[in-house]
């Protein structure tokens, strides 16, 4: 154990992660602090040790356990995207029927009142369409970030 | 600048499968070593090498390269090896103690300058094993990946002057303990 009061700043040093004042400072007080000398040896040994630790191969069948997962985390985003949908459509299908309407009266009394350009009544359906996937694409998107902000918060042990 | 990792995670994004398999292939290493560090068991260390890589995977959509490639990276393997740890701990189980052993067990043991390594890298990874968390992760960011202070910061959560000290700390007791084992 190293007792100078210098040494706190050692690893970092090594590490090259001193600011330049400080390096400069470090520098120059290891030139005549004989025990922050032998730490920096014992240091740099440890530092080769760590270095040289092994590293480790996954088994056998890793990647193919892996690709297996990414195949069925497609197939359980392509089921959520078509969930999402009907489930929008069902507790919005009401609000499609009530725009419908609207646009299709206000088509009416448009083409009762002013012999205009027609109006296709599909076309606001159509529309609608797609805007809900957009809109059952983000609530999914929503409940992925907020389990992944659920795997970065409150995990401090 | 941006790192050639965002590039490629970038590339993914943007429909590129490859990408995604490059950057897989190349982490799973070093997601490994730093995992099985973690959480001391080989199986559960490959079990989250993959987790890790699914949320890659989940959350390539939304992706935005604000930090390097490895600092995200690392930073959700960090949190999931905790996650996991917290599992453990609630289950009581205990971690199982073997788990470096086998890296080593099969090298040509006849040298006893070999037997002598053998040993000391043994008894590296038990003072390892043994540092709290936090100086754990920080050393095996620091050494095994390479990452900054700052990047080591972000992982953890952490200023700057913590990781300095969580890194000297740790370091310091692991040359005590190499001391001791070199007795
Ligand atoms: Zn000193």
């Amino acid at each position: 154990m190293n007792a100078c009061r210098y040494s706190e700043n050692l690893v970092a040093f090594l590490d090259e992660e001193l600011r330049e004042q400080e390096r400069a400072d470090f520098q120059s007080h290891l030139s005549n602090c004989q025990s922050c000398g032998e730490t920096i040896d014992q240091q740099r040994s440890l530092g080769a040790a760590l270095a040289s630790l092994p590293t480790v191969d996954p088994s056998p069948g890793f990647e193919t356990r892996f690709w297996a997962r990414i195949a069925r985390e497609d197939q359980a985003a392509e089921q959520r995207r078509e969930q999402g949908f009907w489930a929008r459509a069902g507790w919005r299908g009401w609000l499609v029927g009530l725009t419908t309407a609207a646009v299709a009266a206000g088509a009416v009394m448009l083409a009762l009142r002013s012999p205009g350009p027609e109006l296709d009544p599909d076309f606001a359906l159509v529309a609608d369409a797609e805007q809900f996937e957009l809109l059952a694409d983000a609530d999914i998107e929503l409940l992925e970030v907020m389990e992944i902000l659920e795997a970065w918060d409150g995990q401090e042990i | 600048m941006m790192d050639e990792d965002s590039r490629l995670m970038l590339a993914f994004q943007a429909g590129d499968r490859q990408a995604f398999e490059q950057l897989f292939r190349s982490y799973t290493p070093r997601l490994m070593a730093f995992l099985l560090r973690m959480v001391k068991d080989r199986g559960r260390a490959e079990e989250l090498t993959q987790d890790v890589f699914v949320r890659v995977y989940q959350a390539a959509e939304r992706y935005e390269p604000r930090a390097k490639f490895s600092t995200w990276l690392f930073g959700i393997a960090h949190n999931l090896a905790l996650n996991d740890l917290a599992r453990a701990y609630r289950k009581r189980e205990r971690p199982l103690e073997d788990a470096h052993s086998e890296t080593t067990a099969d090298r040509n043991p006849d040298a006893s300058e070999q037997l002598e390594a053998r040993r000391m890298t043994e008894a590296l990874e038990a003072a390892i094993g043994e540092l709290p968390e936090r100086q754990r992760s920080a050393l095996m960011l620091r050494t095994v990946q390479g990452l900054g202070y700052e990047e080591i910061g972000t992982v953890l959560g952490a200023s700057v002057s913590s990781v300095k000290s969580l890194l000297h700390r740790a370091r310091e007791k692991l040359v005590s303990q190499m001391k001791e084992a070199g007795r």
